[in-house]
């Protein structure tokens, strides 16, 4: 068959679509042209490996960047160091207070895809954590209903969130103490829509 | 009609002839037509098996795409797809409703492991030694070649791959234009894939070098 309709997508649309970043209609006609168009499959492939080898190169090179301002500011970590040695003896909990100032890391949970082996999502055991949840192609509602659970099924976490740009966002002030979880989105009537997996390194 | 943002449109009157295309192999279809049955699978085997393989990955491939194919040539036989020109989003809504289903039953059978003993809750992510040889070996290729490109588009790659920044932000910081930042964004993905590709050609050629000299080529 010839196909009369052969129209590509643009680089832009194969971007947005390889970082879960479109929808609406939009998403649904680009799948549809995806779904007969070799080309932009190709395409969307090539755009997928070089996103994914970026990410992981970039998550080698990136903190070394971040790190250099911190290395050259010694007196920084010095008057720090100092404060919090303060703080303890003043009586205060610094453990939690650790928690509550240190900025959260953000963990952005995605369904898998690909023909590699996925890798999962991980954060650091007791640590601040803000989960990202890209909720592209669910259905929408005003608020879900977000639950973690541990390895066991016992539950962890609970929260309702209201999504923004597909995403739904949850902050754990406390973080999770180190295993496999299971992170589930629900709709407001408690159906369940999507589980991501979430691993907590000690 | 495809959103003009998402695909550029080359003719008007192409998507109309696209319509008609669909219609026609629908019609066929219906008739249980052999060759309008070989055109479907022809037609969307690669496209089904594409979204399938990037949602799910490559397990039970070819059982999934065989089953979309029949659920999709039935429905038409059947008569459910009322309009044939919506033949795609048709089987889009098939496929997806595939993938929803796949991870439903992860997510039951996950659970019903958890009943049964607790020991099968979990599986073991660690990679065997094999594929963390082979994934950090694709790593360290991709760190060498991100390495490798100049300073402000690696910036670029990390600022828009890694830490998914909009490329307002982007722009702003780095101090370029709308366009300067397609431009340099695209130099630096087609600069990123031709290095990757050179790379590994380059350490491939040694090896096959090697076999030549223990293995004499008889004359």
């Amino acid at each position: 068959m010839q196909f009369a309709d052969n129209r590509h997508a643009s680089d832009e649309a194969l971007e947005r679509y390889s970082m879960s970043c479109m929808a609406g209609p939009e998403l649904a006609e680009f799948e549809e042209h995806l779904l007969v168009c070799e080309t932009c499959q190709d395409r969307l492939a090539r755009e997928d490996r070089i996103r994914q080898q970026v990410r992981d190169a970039g998550a080698v090179l990136a903190p070394k960047r971040a790190a250099i301002p911190w290395r050259s500011a010694r007196l920084g970590w010095a008057l720090g160091l100092v404060a919090l040695g303060l703080a303890v003896f003043a009586g205060i909990e610094w453990q939690s207070l650790r928690r509550s100032s240190a900025p959260p890391a953000v963990i952005l949970l995605q369904t898998t895809r690909g023909t590699e082996s996925p890798t999962l999502a991980a954060a650091s055991a007791g640590k601040p954590l803000t989960l990202l949840l890209d909720l592209t192609d669910l259905q929408q509602f005003s608020e879900y209903k977000m639950e973690i659970v541990d390895a066991g099924g016992h539950p962890a976490f609970q929260s309702n969130g209201s999504p923004q740009n597909a995403r739904l966002q949850a902050t754990l002030t406390r973080g999770l103490a180190a295993g496999a979880y299971f992170v589930r989105v629900y709709t407001p009537a408690g159906e369940l829509l999507r589980e991501y997996a979430l691993i907590v390194r000690g | 009609m495809i959103a003009k943002d998402a695909v550029e449109d080359t003719a008007d009157d192409r998507t109309a002839s696209g319509q008609a295309v669909w219609t026609e192999l629908v019609e066929k279809i219906r008739r249980n037509d052999a060759d309008g049955l070989e055109e479907l699978y022809r037609v969307f085997s690669r496209g089904v098996r594409f979204y399938l393989c990037r949602q799910l990955g490559p397990q039970d491939l070819d059982d999934r795409v065989h089953d979309t194919f029949i659920i999709v040539a039935q429905a038409i036989q059947r008569g459910e797809l009322r309009e044939p020109d919506r033949l795609m989003g048709y089987v889009r809504t098939i496929v997806r409703r595939q993938v929803a289903a796949q991870i439903e039953d992860n997510v039951i059978s996950r659970r019903q492991q958890f009943d049964l003993e607790w020991g099968l809750a979990v599986r073991d992510t660690a990679s065997n030694p094999e594929q963390a040889a082979i994934r950090q070996e694709n790593q360290q290729l991709a760190v060498r070649v991100l390495k490798s490109i100049a300073p402000r588009d690696r910036e670029i790659l990390i600022r828009f791959y890694l830490w998914e920044q909009p490329a307002e932000q982007i722009c702003t910081e780095m101090g370029l234009t709308d366009t300067q930042f397609r431009l340099l964004k695209s130099r630096a993905k087609a600069r990123f894939g031709e290095l990757g590709k050179r790379k590994v050609t380059k350490r491939l050629v040694p090896f096959s070098e090697n076999i030549r000299r223990e293995i004499p080529l008889r004359e």
